[in-house]
């Protein structure tokens, strides 16, 4: 019998990290470039915005009263800044945006994974979850407001129930997206269900799990500002209502911008927790698919 | 070489199939039979493989011999014991190389180590020596997706090899190679198992490639299926490489013995 040691030596290991080296880095300045170019022209596109509209004010085209003008905008923005309102505000609606899509996803996540242990279980529930989730939660919060009180707690229960259910379902579901074959590949080696749930379905749900957190992190800010809306005494959601209801214009766009770069803010955040978590989904895919033996 | 390590008289099988069938229930309630009846002696050492048509339950034999699937009727002895539901007493090595996207090479070969409750170091120190014996050492620290399918397939096996099983299933583990590559990996795999001295039952519709690896092969019929015929072959022992049996003036023959009692079911069916 040959050495089989011969046969397995393997010379493409160089040729591999070789070409990485070589395409990498054009791509890479590629990117930047693209991202420059886009960049600026967003600049650009809210620079003639901004110039037309307050344009339109001044020559009196258009209605300032109801409309609001950027020059106006800022100067609420300032002295709601001075005032400390616009910052309290807004942290109480981050405050019970981050919390309640904390707690919703985290805890509909493990319970839609630990479904897996049970199809009877999840058989006999399935019509529940698909019906709760079809509710649209913002027509749970008169409920939710008079058992928690118009404070914060209600906003936090509000997200957490509109988090929970879409967590539960994309968890439930990744556990079912999963390869029957690995399964049995575990059971081969001897895995009992424990260990093939930690080893296998937990982190190859994971991917399904964190493109829920990235609905939900929109969904628990619509139920905060929503619950704001309906009964507060802080939070965006409750400055832009009551300042819609006494027509200022500019304090309604202070409200809606900051509600802007809230949810742009919240978006990257999970986006770069995402990336932390799955460093395996990176694009080095590609760099492989020629090689042979 | 060769003639020691097939020694003359035959121990105890590695695996004795003994009259197995399996029904399955459709959708529609239907009962389905997918085997027959299937007795089968595997020598302790020996290469075999499992031909026949395809759909014909050769992968439903795998599952109830590893013991995820129990049999209808009959059993299946592993060196001399009953194995009944347990799992564990054999490598199995699949189709597709399995590898989980989200571990290093490294952590994948130990994954079956793992399981068994080795500790940390002990597994590490386990897979990277064979790692290093098979070449693949450096690829230790690299994720699955930067490498190829041959390299992904000699993973595997290592995943297999590190359990230690004394009997290895191979459930057409090159099928999804170029035919380059399968011809390279089928010697590597072969000469790997005969040096460790593993027992290797291989399931292929590839009738070329069970020539050229194989102690034995066993012909398949059709679903419900049975065995129908045992050929002795041993060309790859006679001449220690699969590549070089394909070039035995035998190889054809059976090439053309086999692929006529596959035909003729073909034809009998349609």
């Amino acid at each position: 019998m040959e050495n089989a040691s011969q046969g397995m030596k393997l010379q493409e290991s160089k040729t591999v990290s070789a070409s990485q080296k070589r395409w990498l880095k054009p791509q890479q300045a590629a990117a930047m470039r693209q991202w420059a170019s886009a960049m600026a022209w967003r600049f650009i596109i809210i620079a003639v915005i901004i110039a037309v509209w307050e344009t339109a004010v001044r020559m009196e085209l258009v209605n300032a009263f109801l409309l609001g003008s950027p020059s106006a905008i800022v100067q609420t923005a300032f002295s709601m800044l001075q005032s400390g309102q616009l910052v309290s505000d807004a942290f109480a609606t981050v405050n019970a945006t981050v919390i309640g899509f904390v707690a919703g996803s985290l805890l509909g996540s493990l319970v839609g994974l630990l479904l897996w242990f049970s199809s009877k279980l999840s058989r006999i529930i399935d019509p529940f979850v698909v019906a709760l989730n079809g509710v649209p939660k913002i027509a749970l919060a008169p409920m939710i407001i008079i058992w928690f009180g118009s404070g914060i707690f209600s906003k936090i229960a509000l997200a957490s129930v509109a988090t929970f259910i879409v967590a539960l379902l994309s968890a439930y579901q990744a556990t079912h997206q999963i390869d029957q074959s690995q399964i049995h590949l575990m059971k081969s080696f001897g895995a009992n269900r424990g260990q093939i749930f930690t080893k296998i379905i937990v982190p190859s749900s994971l991917p399904w799990i964190i493109s829920a957190f990235r609905i939900n992190i929109g969904l628990a800010l619509v139920s905060v500002v929503g619950g704001e809306f309906i009964s507060s005494n802080k939070g965006l959601g409750h400055m832009i209502f009551v300042e819609g209801n006494l027509f200022n214009l500019p304090a309604v766009w202070v409200g809606v911008f900051t509600l802007m770069l809230v949810a742009t803010c919240l978006y990257t955040c999970v986006s770069i927790i995402e990336k932390k978590l799955l460093p395996w989904n990176d694009s080095t895919q590609a760099s492989n698919k020629s090689a042979g033996v | 070489m060769s003639s020691a390590a097939y020694p003359v008289t035959i121990e105890k099988p590695a695996i004795q199939v003994q009259d197995i069938t399996k029904s399955f229930m459709n959708a529609e309630g239907d009962e389905i039979h997918v085997l027959a009846g299937i007795t089968m002696d595997i020598p302790q050492k020996e290469f075999v493989s499992i031909v026949g048509p395809s759909g014909c339950g050769k992968s439903t034999i795998f599952n109830i011999v590893a013991g995820l699937l129990e049999p209808t009727t009959g059993k299946v002895l592993v060196g001399g014991d009953e194995i009944g539901r347990k799992t564990g007493h054999v490598g199995y090595m699949m189709q597709r190389d399995l590898l989980l996207p989200w571990r290093t090479i490294l952590d994948n070969v130990t994954i079956g180590l793992e399981v068994k409750g080795l500790p940390r170091n002990e597994r590490r120190d386990l897979a990277m020596t064979y790692l290093e014996r098979y070449g693949l050492d450096s690829f230790a620290k690299a994720y699955p997706s930067t490498l190829s399918g041959g390299m992904r397939q000699r993973v595997a096996l290592i995943r297999t090899l590190v359990t230690q099983p004394d009997i290895i299933l191979l459930d057409e583990p090159f099928s999804a190679l170029d035919y380059q590559t399968r011809l390279v990996l089928e010697d590597e795999i072969l000469s790997i198992l005969k040096n460790e001295g593993k027992t290797g039952v291989l399931i292929t519709h590839d009738i070329e490639e069970a020539i050229s690896v194989s102690d034995r092969v066993f012909v398949m019929s059709k679903r419900p299926t049975y065995v129908k015929k045992t050929y002795q072959v041993g060309l790859a022992a006679e001449h220690g490489s699969a590549m070089k049996a394909r070039t035995d003036a035998r190889f054809k023959q059976f090439f053309e013995t086999i692929w006529s009692e596959l035909d003729i079911q073909m034809g009998r069916s349609s």
